[in-house]
């Protein structure tokens, strides 16, 4: 019974580490997002031209993936 | 949020199955449920490696990125299963045969698809340029498919200790298809959580180049 119970425990850890290691990644990709979004708002440096087409390529990347500034719509440990 | 919630039910109805409604096999005892849950991650770890074998090629063919991150997303996912089967299979020869590991044809075959799987990895981690690592990525990824019928086919081509298609109860079919089917859902939902974050990633990737770009224009 050692044996089994073991084997499941191990395949849980396995799959929680993959998990967490994916909430990890979120974290990173929203840091990364915010501070495209800080230097392009507070920078001081208008790119006109790109500036419209940047803006809604971040709207469209938040909408895709996030539901707050550094909430992802992603799995974490908790939803399994 | 609600096919998470379907796949978790599904998973703790494989799993309270497994321990309460499967027989208890004559021979091997309780342990002989390691079995369903070694199935089913094997299986997962084929078919991770199918899949980025066939979005490797698609991405070949088309050459668009979106390829390049299922074929992504399939491997980890594949590499995942394969490592549980070696953990989990490792854990039942220990009982079985009375060794963690013995080189065994389809023991060493699913070992050289974990190998395998970590070299693309490490080839993929060493290249900056997202359509080379990709093109890269891909031929490796069909090349890698080539040990798919050395798994399965290794205990009919070459005489070792793995168990063949043994015979089983009707009640134990049944909880190894619904583990099979809970543990596919499971991970092909993983593959696509990651497949959409690969695919964040790069699009951000694509704005800090523009960006940095529009800044030293700029300057």
């Amino acid at each position: 019974m050692g044996t089994l119970i073991t084997a499941y425990l191990l395949a849980w850890a396995a799959v929680t580490a993959y998990v967490a290691w994916l909430a990890i990644q979120n974290h990173r990709l929203a840091h990364r997002l915010d501070e495209l979004q800080t230097s392009g708002s507070t920078g001081g440096r208008s790119i006109q031209g790109d500036k419209g087409v940047e803006e809604g390529s971040l709207r469209a990347i938040r909408s895709a993936g996030f539901v707050h500034k550094s909430e992802v719509k992603m799995p974490t440990t908790s939803d399994f | 949020m609600a096919m998470a919630m379907v796949i978790l039910c599904l998973l703790m109805a494989a799993i309270l199955l497994i321990f309460f409604y499967a027989p208890t096999e004559a021979t091997m005892g309780d342990v002989q449920r390691i079995l369903y849950v070694h199935v089913s991650v094997a299986w997962c770890g084929l078919a991770g490696c199918l899949g980025m074998g066939t979005c490797g090629a698609i991405y070949l063919l088309r050459r668009r990125l979106e390829w390049d991150h299922w074929s992504q997303a399939a491997a980890e996912a594949g590499w995942l299963g394969a490592t549980l089967t070696l953990v989990t299979g490792s854990l039942w020869a220990h009982e079985a045969w009375g060794v963690w590991w013995t080189w065994e044809p389809r023991l060493t075959a699913v070992l050289v698809l974990w190998l395998i799987f970590a070299g693309i990895f490490l080839v993929r981690a060493g290249i900056e340029d997202p359509h080379r690592r990709a093109r890269i990525g891909a031929v490796l990824a069909m090349l890698a498919v080539a040990d798919i019928p050395l798994v399965v086919m290794a205990t009919r081509w070459f005489r070792g200790m793995h168990p063949v298609a043994p015979e089983m109860d009707q009640r134990m079919r049944l909880v190894l298809l619904v583990a099979v089917v809970s543990f596919t859902g499971f991970f092909a939902f993983l593959v696509r959580q990651r497949r959409c974050q690969l695919e964040l990633f790069e699009r951000t990737a694509t704005l800090e180049v523009q960006r940095s770009w529009a800044v030293n224009r700029e300057l």
